[in-house]
Order: structure tokens, then C-alpha cells, then sequence
């Protein structure tokens, strides 16, 4: 039903094609299969995300949100089901390099410096650019974070939001095809978050990636998305999947108008309607 | 961190503070303990062979720098040694285990019952094995090296967090990459705990060694000294054992303090 409800309504500039990017098949994750008490965490999903998209996924806790992300970047497997990006399976996508994931929290490695934290997906992936080019790149997406200067700095030495801008550059400086993105956020305070998320809104325009977000800040998932994926908990299953028809570029003001107001609460109650 | 504080001048004042601070109580208290110590001996009139006052003992040292000197040697050597190739194996098998997880699985137990064995209960085992010569001592100081180092180091290279094995699983880093640029820098301030840890147990492991076997050695010269009821040989000796095992652990100190910069000191938790 997602899929034609795309296909209806007139889209943001993120929508120039219908091209299917990542398609999820009957995927069922159960934890625990060889103990006495498996649980079901994801049951029967069924999505199609499309090139360029930015979605999101919501849910009250417990739903499988990370779950689900976790599968889509081959860090966990699926119990069945398929997943396949661009004709790829998950695992062949994370091994091509072509998926980048976002953690909740920023995971630096604090030995390193800032500069070198963000060049660690060049050392590991051994990328065919020349140190000098991947040096420069990474100093191209520090500037676009805003940490222009702070390349010497260790993490300890940084604010919470600064740490996570880094995690930021490091996910954005080699050039995969998607984006999964697990409430990479969730530990910052509202306002960081808000800027945060300004931020997100103009890579996202600047870079076209498509883009799976998870987040349970309702607020956050209409500013960013195109569609909003409500999971409903124990097990996870797709409850709703909405259309966010507000135009892009989105900035500041879109929080202000009606139509924001409105997805906001429609989810909100959807959500809380879920989490009994 | 000092680097940080030392920019201004007030903070380096207040560091300087703490340090004379972090100082003082110790310091008193060594004070006080000699001053004790020396007014017991006097008051109660106890005999030098049982208890000789601390200034007898520093004033005993005139005289005997060159025949305490070749002593110092031998044991320095042995504890060397047995610091050096316990610690080497410990941490080597221990990044090892952590990797292997049926390894570990299997040896730990018995490695956690081993190490609750005492050094003295496997000596008469090593004397007949290696016979009467510095093999037992070496094999001892080694011995008692090696198990702490063991558990240290299993419990360093297995310390990464799950969310950091993640972001190297999704960058696609090979087993060699997630154990050379994370494992092996989140074990180094465990290893590091190890290495002073094991600075005291390879002298226990000498100075045992030399009471059975030795020849020479400190260990060898408090046996001597018991015989020879020579309180001050003995103290002499002890105390060269603790300035040498001091020094050693303050080197340690240091060099963890300045090899491992990332602010995880000593979180390397001292489990032996």
C-alpha cells in the first residue's frame, strides 16, 4: 500500500524517480531460536524504499526499530526473508562498501584525533583515492559539519554534539549508496538536536542519499522524511507508512507551519496509540 | 590533561598545590612512623638483632655498597627476566585467547585455578625438573609474572564494546583490522596494569627462587642474615628490594601516562 500511496501523490525533489533502492521481503527476525523462550522481534516486513528517499522509522520502544536498520546494514541477520539493495543482498552491500551506518552513540575512537577518526573508513576499506585525496575529502566534509580547525583535537576534548558531528563526517566521507542512520541523536540535548538536524537536512539536500532514519522523536522524523514507517511493538510488524507531502527545502520555518503540525500529531497519537 | 591545566596560571599554581598536597600526608606519616618506631626501640631497650632503629639501619649501609652490589645484581636480573618473558608470554597467549573464543573458553578455568596456586608450592616441582642453578628462580619470577599478565591481558583485548565491533563490521574491516586499530589500543592500559602488577611478583618470584636454590641474590642474603640473627643484613636487603620495586612500578607509572594520551588510564582494572 506504501508503494502506490508514493506513487499517487505529488512528490518533493528527493522523488525524481520511483527506482526501488532498497526492497525488504517478508523479513522475520527472532532472538533467542536456540533457547526456550525465542522472541519474535520483526515479523512479516515488507517495505520499498526508493532511490534518494529519506525515511523514517518510528515506533514506541521495544518495536524492533534498530532491529530492523540492523539488518538492512548486514549487522544482524534477518531470521527470514529477504533484503536486497539495488539487486544486492545486505551483505554484499556492506562488503562493497556501500552502506554507511550512524550508531546511537558516536563511537570515536579516542585515541584517534578528529581528522583521523574521519579518515578510519579509508584505512579499513583501503579506497582507491590517494591518501592525499582521501585527506581532503575528509577536510571538504569537516568544513560541511562545521568542525573546520578542530582536525587536531582528540574527542575527549569535544562536546557531545561536536563527538557526534564527527561520527557524522566519518559516515559521510566515503561515498556509499545508502545511509542507515540509527537515532544517531538520541543522546544529544533538544536544542544540539535541532541543530543537528538542520544540519542533516542540508547534507541530505546537498548529497541525495537515500537515507533510513530511526529515531522515536516524532518531531524530528516529519522535519527529515519523506515517509514516516510506523512499527508496531512485540512483534515488530509495519503498522502505517506515511507520506510527509511538505516540499523540500525544508528549513527552521516548516516547524511553524500547519501541515507540520498536523503529521506531528497524527504520528504522535499513532504511536502512543501502539504502545500500550 | 596537565598539558590542558598548565595553560593558565592560576591552575598551575593549584597543581602545584595538590601536588605539595599529594605529598604531605604520606610524608607525615613516614615521619611519624620512623619517630614512633625509633622511640619504641629506645624506650623499651630492645636489642639490636631484633629490632634496629631506621638510623641504624641507613648508617649499616656505610661500608657495604660493594658486597650488597653483586646481590643486587643477580636479583635484579632474576625479577628482569622473569617480569620480561612472564609478560611477554602473558600478554602474547592473552590477545591470543580473547581472539579465539573456543581457546579461551577451554584454558581459562584452569588458568584462574592455577593463579591461585602459590609460587612456593610449584618451586620443588621446578628443582626437579631443572635441577639446582638459576633455572628455578628464573622459571619462578616467570611463573608468577605470567598469570597475572594472562588475566590482564585476556581482559584488555576482550574489552572493546559491542557498538565499536559494530562500526568496524559495518566498515567492512577484516578480523587483523578490528584487532590492530581497536582491540590492541582499548588492552594497552590493561596491559599496562599487568606490567606494574607484576613488578612486585616477579621479586616475590626471585627472592622465593634464591630461598631454595640461590647461591646469591637478596633473597639468598636474608636467608644468610636469619641464620646469622644480622637484623641489619636483612633490612638492608629489604630495603633495596622495595627502592628497586618502587622505581620500577614509578617507570611504569610514567610510561602509561605517557604512551596511553587518551584519557583511559588506569581503567585497565587491577585484577591479579
Amino acid at each position: 500500500m506504501s508503494a502506490d500511496d508514493a506513487t499517487d501523490k505529488s512528490a518533493g525533489i528527493s522523488r525524481r524517480a520511483q527506482d526501488v533502492k532498497i526492497s525488504v521481503d517478508s523479513v522475520d527476525k527472532i532472538y533467542g531460536m536456540d533457547t526456550d523462550s525465542p522472541t519474535q522481534a520483526l515479523k512479516d516486513i515488507n517495505l520499498e524504499i526508493y532511490d534518494n528517499e529519506f525515511v523514517s522509522i518510528v515506533g514506541p520502544s521495544g518495536c524492533g526499530k534498530t532491529t530492523l536498520l540492523k539488518c538492512l546494514g548486514d549487522i544482524i541477520p534477518q531470521t527470514a526473508g529477504e533484503i536486497n539493495v539495488s539487486g544486492k543482498s545486505a551483505e554484499e552491500v556492506r562488503k562493497n562498501n556501500d552502506l554507511s551506518f550512524f550508531f546511537q552513540e558516536d563511537v570515536l575512537l579516542p585515541w584517534r584525533s578528529v581528522m583521523e577518526n574521519v579518515m578510519l573508513p579509508f584505512e579499513i576499506q583501503g579506497a582507491d583515492t590517494t591518501e592525499a585525496e582521501a585527506r581532503e575529502r575528509a577536510q571538504e566534509i569537516l568544513k560541511t559539519v562545521g568542525l573546520e580547525g578542530f582536525e587536531d583535537h582528540q574527542p575527549e576534548e569535544l562536546s557531545g554534539g561536536m563527538r557526534q558531528r564527527v561520527a557524522l563526517a566519518r559516515g559521510f566521507v566515503y561515498n556509499p549508496e545508502i545511509f542507515l542512520m540509527d537515532e544517531p541523536f538520541a543522546a544529544l540535548d533538544e536544542l544540539t538536536r535541532r541543530k543537528m538536524n538542520q544540519e542533516l537536512l542540508r547534507i541530505h539536500q546537498e548529497i541525495q542519499k537515500t537515507t533510513v532514519f530511526v529515531t522515536h522523536h516524532i518531531s524530528e522524523a516529519v522535519w527529515l522524511s519523506d515517509r514516516v514507517i510506523v512499527l508496531s511493538p512485540r512483534p515488530g510488524e509495519v503498522h502505517e507508512v506515511v507520506e510527509i507531502d511538505i516540499p523540500r527545502p525544508r528549513d527552521e520555518s516548516t516547524r511553524h507551519t500547519d501541515a507540520f503540525d498536523e503529521y506531528e500529531e497524527y504520528l504522535t497519537d499513532t504511536v502512543m496509540e501502539l504502545d500500550v | 590533561m596537565s598539558t590542558k591545566t598548565s595553560m593558565l596560571p592560576s591552575n598551575v599554581k593549584s597543581s602545584f598545590l595538590s601536588t605539595a598536597d599529594h605529598y604531605k600526608y604520606p610524608v607525615i606519616f613516614l615521619v611519624a612512623f620512623l619517630g614512633i618506631w625509633t622511640a619504641g626501640v629506645r624506650f623499651y631497650e630492645i636489642p639490636q638483632f631484633i629490632l634496629p632503629t631506621p638510623m641504624d639501619i641507613v648508617m649499616s649501609f656505610q661500608g657495604e655498597i660493594g658486597s650488597l652490589t653483586p646481590h643486587t645484581q643477580a636479583t635484579l636480573w632474576e625479577a628482569f627476566f622473569g617480569w620480561t618473558v612472564g609478560n611477554l608470554i602473558g600478554i602474547t597467549l592473552g590477545a591470543v585467547m580473547a581472539e579465539f573464543a573456543v581457546l579461551k573458553r577451554s584454558i581459562y578455568p584452569y588458568v584462574i585455578m592455577l593463579r591461585s596456586l602459590p609460587v612456593v608450592a610449584f618451586a620443588p616441582l621446578l628443582i626437579i625438573w631443572m635441577g639446582v642453578n638459576t633455572g628455578p628462580i628464573l622459571a619462578a619470577a616467570t611463573i608468577t609474572t605470567f598469570f597475572p599478565s594472562l588475566v590482564n591481558s585476556i581482559a584488555g583485548f576482550s574489552s572493546t564494546d559491542q557498538l565499536t565491533k559494530e562500526l568496524m563490521h559495518s566498515l567492512n574491516a577484516s578480523r587483523w583490522q578490528v584487532f590492530r586499530k581497536v582491540k590492541l589500543y582499548n588492552a594497552v592500559p590493561y596491559i599496562f596494569s599487568a606490567l606494574r602488577i607484576s613488578v612486585a611478583l616477579a621479586f616475590v618470584g626471585a627472592v622465593v627462587g634464591e630461598w631454595l636454590v640461590g647461591n646469591q641474590g637478596l633473597g639468598y642474603l636474608i636467608i644468610v642474615a636469619n641464620n646469622q640473627l644480622n637484623t641489619l643484613l636483612l633490612f638492608r636487603a629489604l630495603i633495596i628490594i622495595g627502592v628497586f620495586a618502587t622505581a620500577w612500578f614509578g617507570l611504569m607509572m610514567f610510561l602509561e601516562r605517557w604512551i596511553v594520551n587518551w584519557g583511559s588510564q588506569a581503567s585497565g582494572g587491577a585484577t591479579r
